[in-house]
């Protein structure tokens, strides 16, 4: 583990650095993955860019006029602590906070770190594109805003330019009488890499799936994406058990492939996803209309 | 890139244990390895390096962190905690709780789990912890010699002393 370290005076300065740097500059903010990678000589960086001192600017979580916006360098602490989990539209980032990492991984690692990694165990990678989230980013050139799915093109591959770095994470409230939830899958219930994780964002309207956004850490590709044939098959469903498990047993495995590998068989996979599925899109329902956490 | 990659050191000052220094570290150096060999902290283990396993813990800016995924650097103007700072004047309650209930076999991953335990009880405040939040704020650490329900025991022990302590208004 040899590297040189750049800190910078600001994001302007930080850009700059990895732009002139690019590719031997990688940024750091938590570290919870990249010094990892780093030791497992997965990545050999000549310069680390220490983003922690623009913390004070790029920490906060905002909830305004119905739209929210997380800076890159809110801790998956601060996130879990925030008004957003507190929200009941939202209680899907609290499912999410409590099988993130472990106690002290979570006060590292950053919400723009978790999306920079572009890995399909990235949790909010997956939650984000349930919310059809947008990412901001800045760079050389200014800032501009790109869509989850667009930003992480593949397994460890951001679509950005040399030198931009992830500012925030920008992403609506969704309307009355939807929620979300999240579940991961695993050998145990923290420090691991999921077998299988899903969001789920819903809404009801008398008894009925209105609207759903279905994310999973994969679908086709071997980043997390959306199951958009589901979606559009759970449309007009009554919530109940088996009405909506019948939709998604039917419509999943049209569109999920699913790889085996030391962990699972592609087939254990897309059982499981199908009946994972089920369960988010019943739990974040019954909380849409008021059902509260444990819904 | 000049050659000598990683020879240059870079100034940090941070505080360990209430006490300030000041220090010229490697850009590359974990908080681990300036604890453990600049500063001859040896509380803190070098367990998995990859923050799974809790043996590494510290206290920085009140926030439980593994000291073998931050940069040295990192910490730079920062307040870190250890058990040497923990126990500073005598054994905390922790430590004697844990000392009741047996709870060290091997004892390598003690001092994560004291530090783990001083920070829900004694950092975040809550003194009246229900089993779940114990589990929770010790969720990283783990324990191969599977002391786990001892250590929910202790820390309910030591909770159970500081709330007394802070009824008598008692200080350390």
């Amino acid at each position: 583990m040899l590297f040189d370290i750049y800190i910078p005076r600001d994001l302007v300065d930080a850009s700059e650095f990895l732009y002139r740097n690019a590719p031997d500059a990688v940024p750091i903010a938590g570290g919870t993955d990249l010094i990892p990678m780093i030791r497992d000589g997965k990545l050999r960086p000549k310069y680390l860019v220490d983003l922690s001192g623009l913390k004070g600017r790029l920490s906060y979580v905002s909830i305004d006029s119905g739209v929210v916006r997380v800076g890159a360098l809110t801790t998956i602490n601060a996130l879990g602590a925030s008004a957003l989990t507190g929200m009941e539209a939202f209680l899907g980032f609290r499912d999410l906070y409590k099988t993130f990492g472990n106690a002290a991984v979570r006060s590292l690692a950053t919400v723009g770190g978790n999306v920079g990694t572009a890995v399909s165990a990235a949790d909010l990678i997956v939650m984000f594109n349930a919310l059809d989230a947008k990412v901001g980013l800045s760079g050389v050139n200014g800032s501009r805003y790109v869509g989850i799915r667009e930003l992480v093109a593949g397994k460890r591959l951001l679509a950005k330019e040399p030198g931009e770095l992830i500012t925030e994470v920008v992403f609506n409230v969704p309307p009355k009488n939807s929620s979300t939830a999240f579940i991961k899958l695993g050998y145990r219930e923290g420090t691991i890499i999921g077998l299988t994780s899903v969001a789920a964002l819903v809404t009801v309207r008398d008894g009925v799936i209105e609207d759903v956004k279905l994310a999973f850490d994969r679908v086709d590709r071997r980043v997390p994406g959306r199951a958009y044939l589901t979606e559009k098959g759970l449309k007009g469903v009554p919530l109940r058990d088996e009405a909506v498990g019948e939709v998604i047993n039917e419509h999943l495995p049209r569109e999920m492939r699913r790889k085996s590998d030391y962990r699972a068989s592609g087939a254990y996979r897309l059982h499981v996803s199908k009946v994972l599925a089920r369960r988010a899109v019943l739990t974040a329902g019954r909380r849409a209309v008021g059902g509260g956490l444990g819904a | 890139m000049p050659k000598g990659l990683g020879i240059r050191e870079v100034p940090v000052e941070l505080r360990v244990n209430g006490v300030k220094h000041v220090l010229r570290v490697k850009p590359y150096e974990r908080l681990l390895d300036t604890l453990r060999r600049r500063l001859g902290i040896t509380s803190v283990k070098d367990g998995c390096g990859r923050g799974e396993c809790g043996a590494c813990l510290v206290i920085v800016d009140g926030e439980l962190a593994p000291s073998c995924l931050m940069l040295t650097v990192q910490a730079r103007g920062r307040d870190v905690v250890t058990v040497e700072g923990i126990s500073s004047r005598g054994l905390h309650p922790i430590q004697e709780a844990l000392i009741k209930v047996n709870a060290p076999q091997c004892g390598f991953c003690i001092p994560g789990v004291v530090v783990a335990a001083y920070w829900l009880l004694e950092v975040k405040g809550n003194l009246n912890p229900s089993d779940d939040d114990v589990r929770e704020a010790l969720s990283t650490n783990l324990c191969r010699c599977g002391s786990y329900h001892r250590f929910v025991e202790a820390v309910k022990i030591a909770a159970e002393e500081l709330r007394a302590r802070k009824a008598l208004g008692v200080r350390d």
